[in-house]
């Protein structure tokens, strides 16, 4: 019951921040309605890079306690940053399409970000595949999350390097309008991400994932 | 009388499955024990948690009164052979041995070196690359290994296997000096027939656990527990 | 310290005698700058950008074949279980590998970097310290996360496919900076830019030389 009340309860504050950001909110002076984009990328990016931080710091307490129960924070965690980053990057290239008419772009600084920061998530679960629960198979996850977790200021600078300014990166958002819908697009992304979290903890404690 | 290694309450597991668990095991200088046991029974992964070179889950192991998990000094008066040869197939005899003395810190190494090498029977091949050598020579080469570095503790896993009758020789003799100067030796075995001359007791071992029956040859036995907690 | 030049000298020795891996890394390498100079001509001449990227995959390509016989050649030896008996750190044993993959790889660029040059036709103004600082520092990134990651996945079946997946989703960044500051010196020289990207790259290098000090423990194991 509270699974469906929980999942009715993201659904509705999903459906008031797209209707926030596609239609309440104004239109840009420089973005035009392209812009809109930014209400569901921004929350998702950095919904995407708390997923990973919490991935890492849990893989970090795995290394120190082997606490299994870390390990599967570690693994949901980094399972829903899998996800997100899937769309950030889905929602970077139709902000891309609708901006710029194309839907990649390599000198577009957030797709690029965007997909090296999925390669790297994606890579911890290359390095999980195998016998689950195994504990080295555990110990070794941790670690490159703890590394690939550093080179995360690598990638936002390398991004910027080669992004240069064929397209500018941030749009102003002056009208207190904007403001409030991207404010609900975070708490719906927030809602949502909890939800995943907490729904694929349970399927771990089940023997699923 | 000094203990050389004290095993305390270790356990291990790989995955789902228990390797070693709650072992005990305290060896006296000068004494040699043999771990008896079947096939996975754990003999070879409690040898390698001996050797610090698997961390216990819980449990401490302590080589001449240090913790041998995290300090590599605490590994310098070890001496390990596991079941099959850890040979460098490029290197010669002579190049094998020495570097494996370079990492142990043997002193005066080209002579003691030489020294092993006349020891199990190798003078002849030392030049020769390890590759060309048959297993019985890659075993003795690995027994000479172990001693480099003078250890006062050997772990010898399956010693025997591999060895003709001179090598079986070279390792009693390699076994009774260690033990003379004041050193211990564990070693491992499917049956305590193969520890004959090399080991005063057996200790069986049966799926990770010991068990409680050290069959002592002489009057003072390792101290030792198992079974369940 | 004797341990760990005893590593290195052993591995470099190995390497001298067996000839297997550093051919192949040359060999790689030349492949790489062909099938880039064929398909981008042009682009490569006129684009020090292009060119620069071009040579760091090769070089990326080459050294991973270096990290990955790193561990993977002690598991077919069987021989790890005797390094990791032995009294030496971890952090040592790690340390070895890193310098002896990252000697091969300097060897191998030796030989390539005056070849793709002249490929690219691709000039280096101003002096050549800076190049070289480049290389080590691109190098230095390319050791250390190719020998740890290289430690993490050797027990695995499929160890030289992962380890180049991850390896180069780890180091896309870096090898970004490495081509975009060997660019730089090859179309302006050694300018402020030039020297802010080189000394970002050497900040990232200390900061994964000291993860990898610090994950060492937990990523070496026989």
């Amino acid at each position: 019951m509270r699974w469906i009340l929980a999942t009715i309860g993201c659904a509705i504050l999903t459906a008031a921040a797209v209707y926030a950001g596609a239609v309440w909110a104004p239109a840009s002076q420089e973005g035009g309605n392209a812009y809109r984009m930014l209400y569901a990328h921004i929350p998702l990016a950095a919904h995407t890079l708390l997923a990973f931080t919490v991935a890492t710091a849990a893989g970090a307490v795995y290394l120190a306690r082997r606490n299994d129960a870390a390990d599967r924070l570690a693994r949901a965690a980094m399972a829903c940053g899998v996800l997100l980053g899937a769309a950030m990057m889905l929602s970077g290239m139709i902000w891309a399409r609708l901006a710029w008419n194309q839907w990649w772009d390599f000198r577009s600084q957030k797709l690029l970000f965007a997909l090296l920061l999925w390669f790297l998530m994606v890579g911890y679960f290359l390095v999980r595949a195998g016998r689950p629960g195994d504990a080295r198979q555990k110990t070794i996850a941790a670690v490159y999350c703890l590394i690939a977790y550093l080179d995360v200021p690598l990638v936002y600078f390398s991004s910027r390097l080669v992004a240069g300014d064929a397209h500018p990166a941030s749009v102003a958002l002056d009208h207190w309008q904007m403001r409030v819908a991207l404010a609900a697009a975070f708490l719906a992304a927030t809602a949502v991400h909890g939800l995943m979290l907490a729904a694929l903890l349970r399927r771990q404690r089940h023997g699923v994932l | 009388m000094e203990t050389v290694l004290d095993i305390r309450g270790v356990c291990r597991r790989f995955g789902d499955r228990a390797a070693v668990t709650d072992a005990t095991l305290a060896l006296a200088a000068g004494r040699s024990l043999c771990l008896v046991g079947r096939n996975g029974a754990g003999k070879s992964t409690l040898l390698a948690l001996a050797a610090g070179v698997l961390t216990p889950d819980s449990g401490a192991v302590l080589v001449c009164g240090r913790p041998v998990a995290h300090d590599p000094e605490a590994r310098r008066p070890l001496g390990y052979m596991t079941d099959t040869p850890q040979v460098y197939e490029a290197l010669t005899g002579r190049e094998n041995l020495t570097f494996f003395g370079r990492l142990c810190g043997a002193s005066d190494l080209a002579a003691r070196v030489a020294a092993m090498l006349d020891q199990v029977g190798l003078s002849a091949r030392a030049d020769e690359p390890a590759g060309d050598y048959s297993a019985g020579m890659r075993r003795r080469l690995d027994l000479a290994r172990v001693c480099l570095g003078r250890p006062r503790l050997l772990l010898l896993d399956e010693p025997a296997v591999s060895l003709d009758g001179d090598g079986r020789d070279a390792l009693a003799r390699i076994v009774a000096e260690v033990r003379r100067e004041g050193g211990g030796v564990l070693l491992t075995a499917h049956q305590a027939d193969d520890a004959a001359g090399l080991a005063d007791q057996c200790l069986t071992i049966e799926a990770g656990r010991l068990a409680d029956d050290a069959v002592a040859t002489s009057d003072d036995p390792a101290r030792r527990s198992g079974g369940h907690a | 310290m004797r341990a760990f030049w005893a590593i290195v000298a052993k591995d470099l020795l190995t390497e001298l005698r067996l000839r297997q891996v550093l051919p192949t890394m040359l060999v790689l390498a030349l492949v790489l700058t062909t099938v880039f100079g064929l398909a981008a001509q042009d682009e490569v001449r006129r684009s020090p950008q292009t060119a620069a990227s071009a040579l760091w995959l090769a070089f990326v390509f080459a050294g991973l074949l270096a990290v990955e016989r790193a561990f993977a050649s002690e598991r077919e030896s069987r021989t790890m279980p005797a390094l990791m008996a032995a009294p030496l750190s971890r952090q040592t044993l790690l340390a070895a590998k890193c310098v002896s993959s990252g000697a091969m790889l300097l060897a191998v660029q030796a030989v390539m970097l005056p070849i793709a040059l002249g490929v690219f036709d691709f000039a280096v103004r101003g002096p050549v310290l800076p190049l070289a600082g480049v290389l080590l520092a691109g190098d230095a990134a390319l050791v250390v996360l190719g020998t740890l990651t290289g430690a993490m996945v050797a027990p695995s079946r499929v160890r030289g496919p992962l380890l180049s997946v991850l390896v180069l989703a780890l180091l896309v960044p870096m090898m970004i900076f490495a081509a975009q500051t060997t660019a730089e010196l090859a179309a302006a020289g050694w300018t402020p830019r030039a020297a802010s990207l080189l000394a970002a790259m050497a900040a990232a290098d200390v900061v994964f030389a000291a993860a990898a000090y610090l994950l060492c423990p937990w990523a070496v194991e026989s």
